[in-house]
C-alpha cells in the first residue's frame, strides 16, 4: 500500500517529528496545489513552544472554523494540565475543536484516505499522532427532483452523488434501529466508498451472505458509477435482461428493503443497486403505489402490454404481410399490397432500415447539446417519417410501426428493461423474416426459456410466474389495496413473513 | 389442517421451505410436473388424434376418446404405482436394478433409443404439418433444423428451466385454448352424435386404444423421480394426464361438431381447420396463424422432454456423469433422423393410425408393466430406495 502513498519511508505510521511528517506529505501527493497546509505556534502556560500544522484538501473542506479556534485557543488558562505534546493534542482535541467527528490517526493510509473525503489534519511537532477533523464541506448536487424515474404523485427527492446525503434519506424513510447500513471501500485506485443497506430481521441472511461474498470476489481499479459493481456481482454476464435492479429514488429503494432486498449505494452516483430482483419489479412504478390501487393495477398491465408491443410488432407485422397475409383483414391487406408496390425492400429489410433509423435519431437525441433539440424532431417527424414515405423508400404501415415500437419502449419505467426489449426485438424480427409466424413463436419460447433460465441472488427471475406463487399475484401484475396485501412477498426470501395484521 | 388449507400462502411457503431446505433440492416442482404431463399429453395429438378417431370411431369419436382417456389414466396409475416404489430412481435405473446388468442395462439402451426415435417423429410431425398447412413453401429442413437447435438448447438448459417454461406457458396456450374452443359452444348439436355405437363396440375400442399409444406418458417415468416427492407427485402424474386428455377430448369432440364427421376424418390436421372456423362477427377471423402457438408449444415441450429422456436413458446407463455432453452431439443426430422417419406426408398418416400402436406398445406398456410385476416378485410390498442418488441430469 505504501506505493500508492509514495512516501520516501516504507512504514506507514506517522514519525514524531512535523518535518518529516509533512514533508512525507506534501512529497507523497506530489506537492499538488490543492493541498494546503497552515502552520501554527502555541505557546503553553510554561512557556514551551508547540509547533503544528492545519492540512486540508482545498474545495473539499472548509478549514477556517478549525484555524480560528486553533488560533484563538488560550492554553495558558488551563496551567498545569499540559505538561507535553501529548496533553497538547488530547486539550485540542477535547476542549478546542468544536467541530462532530474527530478521528486520531496513526497511519498515514487512513490520513490519506481522510484527506481526500474532506476532513482536516491536524499534526503536531513531537506526538506520533494526528488528528483528522471533519470538515467537509461538499460542493455537490442538491437533492433534487428524479429525472429519469419521475412521478405524477410522490415525494419529488431523489438520490443524489453524495453517499451520506443518500443514507440520510434511507434513514428519514425508515425510522428503525433494525435499518443497517454497511459501508465498504472498493476500487484500488479511486477507493470509492459504498454502503450496503438492508433492514435486520426481514432480510434473509442467505441472500445477504451471497451479496457480500460477491462484493467481496471485487478487485477493481476505479468505480465511478454502480453499474461497475453491476456487472461484478450479477448472476449471469450474457444476457440482455438486467438481473440487478437499479433506482434513483429513496423512496423506491425504502419500499424495497421492506420487501427483504439488499441495497448497495454507491458514492458518486445517485443510482443505488437493489438485489435480489424480479422481472416483474422492472414493470412497476412507485406511482402505482401512490395512485388507488385500481390505476395502479391497469397501469401495469398497460406497461406488460407495451413490452410484449415494444419486443414483438415488428416481428410480427413482418411475419405477417410476408408469410400469413390470411390474418389480415382484406380491404387491409390490399391497402398494404398496393403500398408494398412501390418500395424496392422486402418488408424485413424496411423495417431493419427504419429501426435502425430510429436507434440513431434516439441516441443521438440523448447525447446532442440541448440548443439543437429543435432540428432533431424537424429531422424525425418530416424526413424519416413523411418524406420517406413520399419518397417511396418505406411504407407508411411500416412507420407506423416503429413508432408504436419506439413509443411502447418508452412505457418502461425501467430504462436498462427497455434496452433489453429493443435488442431483442432485432433477433425476433430475423426469424420472423425467415420463418413466419412459426420463426416469431419459437422465438418467444427460447426467450421465455432464457428468462426461466436467469436467476438473481438465488430467485429465480420469473417469479412469482414461474415458479407460480398464488399469493404474489397480488403485487405483481395487478396491485391489491394495501389491507390485503398482508404478506411478503413469497417470491424473495425473507426470516419475517407478516408485513401487517390481516384485516376482517 | 382445515386452517392451513384457507390459507394457500401457507401451505406454499411450506413448500417453498421444503423445497429450499433440502440439499437435495428437487428439480421440478409438483405444479410444474403436472404442467409438464399436461404439455406431454396434448403434445402431437392435439394435431392428429381428432382425425384417427374418428376416421375408426365415426361419431363416436368421443366415447372412443373418453375410453383412451381412461386407458391412459389406468396406464398413469400403474406408472406412478412403480415410480413410487423408486422413488430416487428412474425408469432406466430400476431396469437395471430389477433386470440385471446387462439385460437391464439394454433394456435401459432400447427404452432410450425409443425416446430419441420419438423425438425425431415429433419434429418430423411439427415439419410436415408446418409445410403442409402454413408454409408451403419452406423447404422442411430448415424448420427442422431451427425446431431441433431451440430444442436442444432447451434441454441443455435443464429440468428445472424447460419445466418452469411449461409453467409460464401454460396460462397463453390456455387462453388460446378457450378461443380455439369457443365457436364450438354454438354449434353443439346432439344430433351429430347420433346413433350412438353405430357399429358396434370394437372400433370404439380400437379407436380409444391406438389414440392411447400416442401419449407415451411412460417416458415422463425417467422425469419422475426429480420431481418434488410426497403424495401431489403421483397425484399431479395423474392429474396432468387428466387435463391433457380433457383438452384432446374437447379438441375432438369439437372438430366433430363444427367440422362434421366426415370432413373430420378426411383433415389430416383437423383441430388446424377447426381453428379455421374461428370467426367473430367481423372483428376475428382467420386466426388460425396465432393459434398455431398451441401446437408449437406443446409439439415444442413435448419434444424436449422425450429428448431429455433419452439423454439422460443413455447417460444412464453409459454411465456418463457430464449430463451435458451428450446432448449437442444427439441433437445433430436429431436432424437425420427426423428426416428419415417420415418419407412423405402419406406415408406419415398412415405409420401414425395403423404400426404406430403396434411398435409402441413394447416401449410404453409392456415394458414398464414387465418391471412392476418383477419388482413385486423381487422386493415384495416395500418401496425400494437406492444406496446413493440419481444421476441429476443439471
Amino acid at each position: 500500500m505504501n506505493s500508492t502513498t509514495g512516501g520516501p519511508s516504507s512504514s506507514d505510521s506517522l514519525s514524531r517529528s512535523l518535518k518529516i511528517n509533512l514533508d512525507r506529505i506534501l512529497q507523497g501527493t506530489g506537492n499538488s496545489f490543492d493541498i494546503k497546509n497552515r502552520s501554527f505556534h502555541k505557546r503553553g502556560a510554561n512557556g514551551r513552544k508547540y509547533a503544528g500544522a492545519v492540512l486540508h484538501a482545498d474545495g473539499l473542506a472548509d478549514a477556517r472554523p478549525l484555524l480560528q479556534a486553533i488560533m484563538g485557543c488560550q492554553p495558558g488558562d488551563e496551567g498545569d494540565n499540559i505538561r507535553g505534546e501529548d496533553d497538547f493534542m488530547t486539550y485540542l482535541r477535547e476542549s478546542v475543536l468544536s467541530d462532530g467527528s474527530i478521528e486520531e490517526l496513526t497511519s498515514f493510509k487512513r490520513m490519506f484516505a481522510l484527506l481526500f473525503s474532506g476532513y482536516s489534519i491536524v499534526l503536531l511537532d513531537g506526538v506520533e499522532k494526528a488528528l483528522g477533523v471533519d470538515t467537509i464541506r461538499l460542493n455537490a448536487r442538491p437533492v433534487e427532483e428524479p429525472n429519469v424515474q419521475s412521478v405524477v404523485r410522490g415525494p419529488r427527492e431523489g438520490f443524489t452523488e453524495v453517499l451520506t446525503w443518500n443514507t440520510s434519506m434511507l434513514r428519514r424513510k425508515i425510522k428503525n434501529p433494525n435499518l443497517w447500513i454497511e459501508s465498504r471501500v472498493l476500487g484500488v485506485q479511486t477507493g470509492t466508498m459504498i454502503a450496503i443497506a438492508y433492514v435486520k430481521g426481514i432480510v434473509s441472511e442467505d441472500v445477504l451472505k451471497e451479496v457480500y461474498a460477491r462484493l467481496d470476489k471485487i478487485d477493481i481499479d476505479g468505480i465511478f458509477e454502480s453499474n461497475y459493481i453491476e456487472e461484478y456481482i450479477q448472476d449471469k454476464q450474457f444476457t440482455t435482461f438486467p438481473t440487478v435492479f437499479n433506482t434513483e429514488r429513496p423512496d423506491v429503494v425504502a419500499a424495497q428493503l421492506l420487501e427483504g432486498r439488499v441495497a448497495i449505494l454507491v458514492d458518486g452516483t445517485p443510482f443505488a443497486l437493489v438485489v435480489p430482483a424480479l422481472f416483474t419489479q422492472f414493470f412497476q412504478s412507485p406511482e402505482d403505489y401512490y395512485q388507488r390501487s385500481d390505476f395502479g393495477t391497469l397501469i401495469r398491465m398497460l406497461r406488460f402490454l407495451a413490452f410484449f408491443l415494444a419486443i414483438l410488432t415488428p416481428s410480427l407485422y413482418i411475419a405477417v404481410t410476408t408469410f400469413q397475409h390470411e390474418l389480415l383483414p382484406t380491404t387491409l391487406l390490399f391497402n398494404l399490397a398496393s403500398q408494398r408496390e412501390g418500395v424496392p425492400f422486402p418488408a424485413f429489410l424496411e423495417a431493419l432500415i427504419m429501426e435502425v433509423t430510429f436507434e440513431i435519431l434516439r441516441e443521438a437525441s440523448v447525447r446532442m447539446p440541448k440548443t439543437i433539440g429543435q432540428s432533431i424532431s424537424i429531422v424525425g417527424t418530416l424526413v424519416i417519417g413523411q418524406a420517406a414515405v413520399e419518397a417511396g423508400l418505406v411504407t407508411a404501415g411500416m412507420v407506423i410501426v416503429v413508432s408504436i415500437t419506439a413509443i411502447s419502449n418508452f412505457v418502461m419505467p425501467a430504462f436498462n428493461m427497455g434496452i433489453s426489449a429493443r435488442i431483442q426485438r432485432f433477433s425476433l424480427m430475423a426469424l420472423g423474416a425467415s420463418f413466419g409466424l412459426y420463426g416469431v413463436f419459437l422465438g418467444i419460447i427460447l426467450l421465455v426459456v432464457r428468462l426461466c433460465s436467469l436467476k438473481s441472488f438465488g430467485v429465480p427471475y420469473l417469479s412469482p410466474f414461474a415458479p407460480t406463487r398464488y399469493g404474489d399475484q397480488k403485487d405483481s401484475l395487478f396491485r391489491f389495496p394495501f389491507p390485503w396485501m398482508s404478506r411478503r412477498p413469497l417470491s424473495i426470501p425473507t426470516p419475517n413473513r407478516i408485513r401487517q395484521r390481516r384485516i376482517r | 389442517m382445515g386452517s392451513a388449507v384457507d390459507r394457500p400462502d401457507v401451505l406454499e411457503e411450506a413448500e417453498i421451505k421444503l423445497n429450499n431446505s433440502d440439499d437435495k433440492k428437487p428439480l421440478v416442482s409438483i405444479r410444474a410436473f403436472t404442467i409438464l404431463t399436461m404439455f406431454y399429453t396434448v403434445g402431437t395429438s392435439i394435431l392428429i388424434t381428432p382425425g384417427g378417431l374418428n376416421l375408426h370411431a365415426k361419431q363416436d369419436a368421443w366415447i372412443a376418446c373418453l375410453f383412451g382417456i381412461a386407458l391412459d389414466l389406468a396406464l398413469v396409475w400403474v406408472f406412478s404405482v412403480l415410480g413410487e416404489r423408486y422413488p430416487d430412481l428412474t425408469i432406466i435405473q430400476y431396469s437395471r436394478v430389477l433386470l440385471g446388468r446387462w439385460l437391464g442395462g439394454a433394456a435401459g439402451l432400447l427404452f432410450s433409443a425409443f425416446c430419441y426415435l420419438l423425438a425425431a417423429l415429433l419434429v418430423a410431425d411439427l415439419g410436415y404439418f408446418l409445410t403442409t398447412q402454413v408454409m408451403s413453401d419452406t423447404p422442411i429442413e430448415a424448420l427442422a433444423v431451427i425446431f431441433i437447435a431451440a430444442v436442444a438448447y432447451t434441454a441443455r438448459q435443464g429440468m428445472r428451466v424447460y419445466s418452469l417454461t411449461a409453467e409460464m406457458l401454460f396460462p397463453w396456450v390456455t387462453l388460446l385454448l378457450v378461443i380455439l374452443l369457443f365457436p364450438v359452444f354454438n354449434k353443439f348439436d346432439v344430433q351429430t352424435l347420433r346413433p350412438v355405437f353405430e357399429f358396434g363396440y370394437i372400433p370404439v375400442a380400437k379407436g380409444g386404444a391406438s389414440f392411447s399409444m400416442l401419449q407415451e406418458v411412460a417416458v415422463l417415468l425417467v422425469l419422475y423421480p426429480f420431481v418434488s416427492k410426497g403424495k401431489g407427485r403421483r397425484n399431479g402424474y395423474l392429474a396432468g394426464t387428466a387435463i391433457g386428455g380433457a383438452v384432446l377430448f374437447s379438441v375432438t369432440a369439437g372438430s366433430e361438431f363444427v367440422l362434421g364427421v366426415e370432413l373430420t376424418a378426411n383433415h389430416v390436421y383437423p383441430s388446424y381447420a377447426l381453428a379455421k372456423n374461428i370467426r367473430m362477427g367481423h372483428m376475428i377471423e382467420r386466426v388460425e396463424g396465432l393459434l398455431m402457438f398451441i401446437w408449437v408449444c406443446s409439439v415444442f415441450i413435448k419434444t424436449v422432454v422425450t429428448f431429455h429422456a433419452s439423454v439422460i436413458g443413455l447417460n444412464q446407463t453409459l454411465g456418463i456423469r457430464d449430463s451435458k455432453l451428450l446432448i449437442w452431439p444427439l441433437a445433430i443426430g436429431l436432424f437425420p433422423v427426423a428426416m428419415a422417419s417420415y418419407t412423405n406426408i402419406v406415408f406419415a398418416v398412415n405409420f401414425v393410425d395403423k404400426y404406430w400402436a403396434a411398435y409402441a406398445f413394447p416401449f410404453i406398456v409392456l415394458f414398464p408393466l414387465l418391471l412392476l410385476c418383477l419388482s413385486f416378485i423381487r422386493h415384495g410390498r416395500r418401496s425400494v430406495g437406492y444406496d446413493r442418488p440419481p444421476g441429476r441430469p443439471s
